[in-house]
């Protein structure tokens, strides 16, 4: 079996790019919740895999086919596999931007601001904007083109930096929120005192009153 | 005139084989369907396979379920 140049080039282009669609199907299955597995991606490398063994078939002439046969089925494969990757790089990019939601959720804003400024300053806003990045970014997913696949890698790199931090941060963020409840018990604990002893003064207060006058 | 009448049906013979070809597509080229997965069914008949634990257990995200997590997450506001 022989290729030439051009497939060779075209075969190592899908063998590399479904090594990346690998890695992230793994981190997929992963990060969701219920560690569910997702149908789609899979789909998409069931088309790849056929329209490789279309290549395969005509190059173990089980099948008579014109010159252009090879690299339309080698690009459909690449294609596929494309949108496998974008397929999950969407899915990961929503379940780390939940996750992020999910670990914040609960502590205060005070709290965020005082141990975690990094969050409003950097990570908060930089959420907001991906969500439209991606958006742009999707548009393309039927038009391969490897430079936007890299850019929505760096984006869910650099979630996925900031879920670390949050995540190295929570414990800080927990006992701070602990910490300043203690503060607000004790302070009101101290208010209910101060209440008991007025009515305490008062009341002898008036009792001295009431025996003298 | 019996001659050109089994030439003609012949003919159609023919034209009739020919259009047959023609819907009888090559099976490498034919594209597969997407994969459908009735998670109840599978979850259902687990004990009749061998397959993926994961699938037995009903633990897939189909393309709209995804979608829909996918609304209701960026929906949500973060903290």
């Amino acid at each position: 079996m022989e290729f030439s140049d051009a497939e060779i080039k075209k075969l190592e282009e899908i063998t590399t790019l479904y090594a990346t669609v690998k890695k992230w199907m793994l981190y997929a299955e992963e990060i969701h919740p219920e560690k569910k597995t997702f149908i789609q991606p899979i789909n998409e490398i069931k088309n790849a895999f056929d329209h490789l063994m279309r290549v395969f078939a005509s190059k173990l002439e089980l099948k008579s086919v014109d010159a252009a046969y090879i690299t339309i089925n080698l690009d459909k494969a690449f294609a596929h596999i494309y949108r496998a990757a974008y397929d999950l790089l969407d899915y990961i990019s929503i379940y780390l931007r939940k996750k992020i939601s999910d670990e914040i959720n609960g502590i205060s804003p005070e709290a965020l601001t005082t141990i975690f400024p990094e969050y409003y300053k950097e990570i908060n806003p930089y959420i907001e904007r991906i969500s439209s990045e991606i958006f742009d970014l999707r548009a393309n997913r039927d038009n391969p083109r490897i430079n936007d696949l890299s850019k929505y890698n760096k984006i869910i790199e650099r979630l996925k930096s900031h879920l670390d931090k949050i995540l190295e941060i929570k414990p800080s963020l927990i006992y701070y929120e602990e910490r300043k409840k203690k503060e607000v018990r004790k302070s009101k604990f101290l208010e209910i005192l101060i209440y008991i002893a007025i009515a305490i003064v008062s009341g002898v207060i008036g009792a001295i009153s009431y025996a003298y006058f | 005139m019996k001659k050109g009448l089994v030439m003609v049906v012949a003919a159609l013979a023919v034209v009739a084989m020919e259009k047959g070809g023609e819907k009888k597509k090559d099976i490498w080229d034919i594209d597969l369907g997407d994969i459908r997965v009735d998670k109840e069914l599978t979850k259902g008949l687990a004990g009749k396979y061998r397959g993926s634990v994961r699938l037995a257990l009903g633990l897939i995200c189909t393309k709209e379920e995804f979608e829909e997590e996918k609304r209701r997450v960026l929906n949500r506001p973060l903290p």
